[in-house]
């Protein structure tokens, strides 16, 4: 059986505490630090962030969780959000494995690709409900795209800080 | 990429659309999973505390971008309160609590069959399309589904969509889903308060299906008519800003300003129990 670190595990637990508390952040500090009028895709962003530097089965599951509990804490009555971020957290594994050597520029790509669709799916719900759909992408969709956009490298190197700590400690134990 | 075609990845997948498909058509069905309730016990404590630390963000926020203007206000403000004395600004500040509480009892003797519960609004989910209010108390204080809401100046919020044991939800009435049976104090033209995507954002609601010779004008009181399960008969929703006149359907409609003021709440009235309106 193969043996898991006490190190390994900490992560694991750390980096499901800074995606929980992103979506706490995004369900109740964001809504007074509106731009444009809309709320940023705070957890979408960490989730993929997250995907690029933790191991793929930990993102798959922390990007299901993750989707969940923010539909769950946001009242919202769609639950798309765990079939929607485990979509961008494989695309942002593809792209960090298979496309770039640094981490850097698949977060940004697969980042700016699932706020598109994050906030395409925002403009089809409201032209599903009643709005004009030129109306929504305009007035909510597109201001959402630009405010995740905005965020998106912040929380990259939030992310990136967090597991330099990791690697950081690793080393300074191997150099021991 | 094996991972891509390993078990894992795909009982995944499934898991996560089966997550989306099942929650969200249970949402319409109108059932509140049992998952939803036990998750909102452990995040509803830590909602309102991350939602504290929002407001004094806010707080902090609208100082900074308002500063210029406040500054102004605050040497107008220093000239008019010249000469105001400490015990004047106490005074004032207890007349308007006391004004609140005297509309609060006027709405009560008004309607005595009305039983009320007043709750504090310990979250507010702003989504990009819709506004959900949490509030600090449920079904353990007799608060459930589908009850009205009402602001302390008697004016209709909305009504409980969910509710659980110390928790419940809330939506406003002009949210794009809302309906709500009304009619015009004045002439007695009755019609439907439902939210528009365009007028939320400017904080209003549309009263709409009332006849091309329907008697509304600016200014006219609109009350629930009554009609429906979910709110009594008789409660202010708002006053009429705008009529105009649906070429395509033939009918008027009016914009309503709520009464109630919905974006600058911190605590709600549930009426927990009224007598039914029964049309003649």
């Amino acid at each position: 059986m193969q043996r898991v670190s006490f190190a390994a595990v900490l992560r694991v637990i750390l980096t499901s505490v800074y995606a929980a508390l992103s979506v706490i952040l995004q369900c109740s500090v964001f809504p007074h630090l509106r731009l444009f009028g809309v709320i940023p895709e705070l957890t979408l962003c960490a989730v993929v962030c997250i995907a690029c530097c933790e191991d793929e089965r930990v993102s798959c599951i922390i990007a299901v969780c993750a989707g969940f509990l923010l539909d769950t804490v946001g009242g919202d009555r769609f639950t798309l959000s765990p079939f929607l971020f485990l979509l961008a957290a494989a695309l942002s594994i593809v792209l960090s494995r298979l496309v770039f050597r640094k981490k850097i520029l698949p977060a940004l790509i697969s980042g700016a690709a699932a706020l598109t669709v994050g906030a395409l799916k925002t403009a089809v719900i409201l032209a599903a409900s009643g709005a004009a759909f030129g109306s929504a992408l305009v007035k909510t969709a597109l201001p959402q795209l630009l405010y995740g956009t905005v965020i998106l490298l912040p929380v990259f190197l939030l992310t990136a800080l967090h597991y330099r700590i990791f690697r950081y400690g690793r080393e300074s134990k191997l150099k021991r | 990429m094996k991972f891509f075609k390993s078990k894992f990845f795909i009982i995944t997948l499934i898991v996560a659309a089966s997550i989306a498909v099942v929650f969200t058509a249970m949402s319409f069905l109108g059932y509140s999973s049992y998952i939803k309730t036990a998750l909102h016990y452990v995040t509803v404590p830590v909602q309102k505390l991350s939602d504290a630390v929002g407001r004094a963000i806010d707080g902090y926020a609208s100082y900074i971008t308002e500063f210029d203007r406040l500054k102004k206000e605050n040497e107008e403000l220093k000239e008019q309160i010249n000469g105001m004395i400490d015990e004047v600004q106490s005074a004032q500040a207890i007349r308007a609590e006391n004004d609140e509480l005297r509309r609060m009892l006027e709405v009560k003797e008004e309607h005595l069959d009305y039983k009320f519960e007043i709750a504090d609004i310990v979250g507010r989910e702003d989504g990009n399309y819709m506004t959900v209010f949490t509030l600090g108390r449920g079904r353990n204080n007799g608060i459930d589904r589908d009850m009205p809401i009402i602001s302390s100046n008697s004016g209709l919020i909305g009504r409980i969509t969910d509710a659980g044991a110390t928790w419940s939800k809330a939506c406003s009435i002009i949210e794009m889903n809302s309906s709500v049976g009304a009619y015009v104090e004045r002439s007695r033209a009755s019609g439907i308060v439902v939210g528009d995507y365009e007028l939320e954002l400017l904080g209003l609601c549309r009263l709409s299906y009332l006849q091309s010779d329907a008697d509304v004008a600016v200014g006219d009181r609109v009350l629930t008519s009554g009609v429906g399960s979910v709110y009594p008969r008789g409660l202010i929703i708002g006053t009429v800003t705008e009529v105009k006149y649906d070429e395509s359907l033939r009918t008027k409609y009016a914009i309503v300003k709520p009464y109630a003021e919905i974006s600058g709440l911190n605590s709600i009235t549930v009426i927990t129990s009224y007598e039914k309106y029964v049309e003649d």
